[in-house]
């Protein structure tokens, strides 16, 4: 297997955005290129995880690829519900590790906000297991059940508010991100119940935005040091534990074991936060505190951007904003953006990250471990 | 698959109720996750949630094709092991499960 690089990362603002998709995701690609000194990738992967449905469109790599002018550039199309932005960035390694190309450009986008609100829930809820969505139960229901069980486990709700608060903080650092204001733990417990207990401001916004990669077999600044997939069943009553992802322990096991090293030696990481508790669950799943250590950390601010170990120092999906297929590919962004010293004002040190993503109710996650070389 | 049959209550293991739910459904929606005595584990609906916990026991109901679950308490839930666990030996078998389960909930509990 040979050696895969980063050789150049962006991305679009996130939020409630005007223009088309597929200029969203050219903007992206055509920045990550000229980030990486690069005109034409040999082959591109896109993530997107449902424009037949969002936008009506079909074929989606040909025409994304079309669009930005690559319509001779092999292309495929990656979907892994909310995870496909980590998962395209997984087969596009495949194919560098392979010596099947040697630039590969991974993208990924999604935009929704022009839908409405309980439209889209519904969309989304469709990754859900068809039995348990004939109940009515949705991602955020989902999400409550989970909770509900992590505070009977001794979690509390100042633990659970802290995530949002310290993430908007982080956001707020971030031009970014679709949410740049701070908030308060009194804001996040005041706030309206979206799934009793989960609240408003427990819960990832809906957004737009785009963000790219170029892989290189060339060697650049940072390496993939590991990338590992994990899965579990889709129904929430086949699960053997409510209040932790097997997918993701599975995905951190492949992935520490690629990589060769532990989750000692990571200094900052992506986490997938599309609810606060599920960044908690997800820092214990992916080895990076003992089990029922984390919420206190986060409380002690040992995950803040100052703290030992700083958790999405891009505001998370909480902040910077969840465009679904983007949001595996922004969270890379980030990493390498952090190894690479490119962000003022949020900057921390650090030669090794990790992104932690989350496909629909948990069934189908990744993790991807960088380092500066 | 083999069908089977399984008694008509069981063990919360998780509940919310849903205050923005999708089409098709009216707020507040109760959802609940039980284990059922014999083994299965199901989605349900329910009236309220209030009064719960996890590790409460409910009875399920199927209306149509929906199940549905309400909280029992003491007395309810004698009632149903009587009424449902069939011959003596099996009844006290039954009741002796549920007892040894309650305690070693109760020592995990006491050392964690």
């Amino acid at each position: 297997m040979r050696d895969v690089w980063i050789a150049g990362a962006d991305m679009t603002r996130v939020g409630r955005l005007q223009e088309p998709l597929q200029d969203l995701m050219a903007v992206a690609t055509h920045a990550a290129l000229r980030s990486a000194d690069r005109d034409r990738p040999d082959a591109i992967v896109v993530a997107t995880m449902n424009p037949e449905e969002f936008l009506g469109d079909g074929n989606f790599a040909s025409n994304v690829a079309t669009h930005m002018g690559f319509a001779n550039v092999p292309v495929v199309r990656v979907e892994t519900a909310t995870s496909s932005g980590a998962a395209a960035f997984y087969a596009g390694f495949a194919q560098i590790a392979s010596g099947l190309a040697d630039t590969v450009v991974v993208v990924g986008g999604e935009k929704m906000t022009h839908l409405p609100t309980p439209k889209v829930s519904e969309l989304i809820g469709r990754s859900l297991d068809p039995y348990e969505r004939s109940y009515g139960t949705t991602m955020p229901a989902f999400a409550a059940l989970v909770t509900r069980a992590l505070m009977a486990r001794g979690i509390t709700e100042r633990e659970i508010a802290q995530v949002a608060v310290k993430n908007h903080a982080n956001g707020a650092r971030n031009p970014l991100a679709h949410f740049r204001e701070e908030i308060t733990p009194e804001m996040v417990l005041g706030s309206r119940m979206v799934a009793d207990p989960l609240r408003l401001f427990h819960c990832c916004p809906i957004s737009d935005g785009a963000a790219a990669v170029v892989l290189t077999a060339e060697r650049a600044t940072v390496r993939v040091a590991g990338v590992g997939q994990g899965t579990d069943a889709l129904a929430l009553r086949h699960r053997e534990s409510l209040t932790n992802f097997r997918a993701t322990q599975a995905a951190a096991s492949a992935a520490f074991a690629m990589a060769g090293f532990g989750p000692e030696r990571v200094d900052l990481a992506e986490i997938h936060d599309a609810f606060a508790p599920f960044e908690l669950i997800s820092l214990e799943d992916v080895g990076l505190f003992p089990p029922g250590k984390a919420g206190p950390a986060t409380l002690d601010g040992e995950t803040a951007l100052e703290g030992r170990l700083p958790i999405n120092t891009s505001g998370g999906l909480k902040a910077r904003g969840h465009p679904l297929a983007a949001t595996g590919i922004a969270q890379i962004v980030e990493c390498v953006w952090q190894l690479t010293w490119c962000v003022p004002r949020r900057q921390v040190r650090g030669s090794v990250a990790l992104a932690q993503s989350i496909g629909g109710p948990g069934t189908n996650n990744w993790v991807t471990i960088l380092e500066s070389r | 698959m083999t069908p089977t049959t399984v008694m008509g209550g069981g063990e919360v293991v998780s509940f919310t109720t849903l205050l923005s739910p999708p089409e098709g459904f009216r707020s507040p929606l109760h959802i609940a996750l039980v284990d059922l005595v014999g083994g299965a584990r199901l989605v349900c609906h329910g009236d309220k949630t209030q009064g719960l916990k996890i590790g409460s026991w409910v009875a399920i109901e199927a209306v149509g094709n929906i199940y549905y679950f309400s909280h029992l308490g003491t007395l309810d839930r004698a009632k149903l092991f009587w009424r449902r666990a069939g011959r003596a030996g099996e009844r006290m078998s039954a009741i002796a499960q549920s007892l040894a389960k309650r305690a070693w909930k109760g020592r995990i509990r006491a050392e964690s």
